[in-house]
């Protein structure tokens, strides 16, 4: 029973993880691409880190070097990913001719100068 | 566990190897700060599950250092990138 968990829960983070990679290598434009990669952080970090907790326990040195992880790439992760979005905005970097958000990105920016 | 924790270990790199793709082809300098942030993060995961399959605690604090200094680094070219000194 444990070792169905543990395996679901492998299987779960490397499903979100290519989901991730693949993103970040197809996505059209920088701005989902950054969003790919909080993916890969996050959402595909956790279940990983949970499957380690669950098999060794939360006290061990396994489990708690897991939990010490987990709990700086949740803490960092998205501010890592929205500085690295903030700077490439600030840089000009284009946005994808098909965002929804194209026109106030631009207004903001223009706003900006 | 230790055979499930080097097939995840196995997973972690195959990715960050089709990560590499990106970080060679990006068209900019950030694409490529993008796909080095994420496979920081999954080599520390592949370390950590490298520590389970080889039963060293002493490879557990090298992932602690990998996670943090992963995201010092993106922070850090985020913010040469936004004063435009890249």
């Amino acid at each position: 029973m444990r070792l169905a968990l543990i395996v679901l829960l492998c299987f779960v983070g490397c499903v979100f993880e290519i989901t991730g990679v693949v993103g970040v290598l197809r996505m059209p434009d920088l701005y989902l691409r950054v969003q790919c990669s909080t993916l890969v952080g996050t959402l595909g970090l956790v279940p990983l880190l949970a499957a380690l907790v669950v098999a060794e326990g939360p006290i061990t040195p396994y489990g708690g070097r897991a939990l010490i992880v987990g709990f700086l790439a949740l803490l960092l992760g998205p501010a890592a990913g929205h500085a690295l979005a903030r700077s490439a905005h600030r840089a000009g970097i284009p946005v994808h001719p098909g965002a929804a958000a194209r026109e106030q990105l631009a207004r903001g920016r223009s706003e900006e100068d | 566990m230790r055979t499930i924790a080097m097939a995840v270990c196995i997973t972690q790199v195959a990715f960050a190897c089709l990560l590499l793709v990106r970080v060679g082809h990006g068209p900019t300098v950030s694409d490529r700060i993008v796909a080095v942030n994420a496979i920081s993060t999954q080599i520390a995961v592949a370390v950590l599950f490298y520590a389970v399959a080889a039963d060293r605690v002493a490879y557990l604090d090298v992932a602690i250092w990998m996670v943090a200094f992963g995201y010092l680094t993106s922070f850090i070219w985020s913010r040469y990138l936004e004063r435009g000194l890249l």
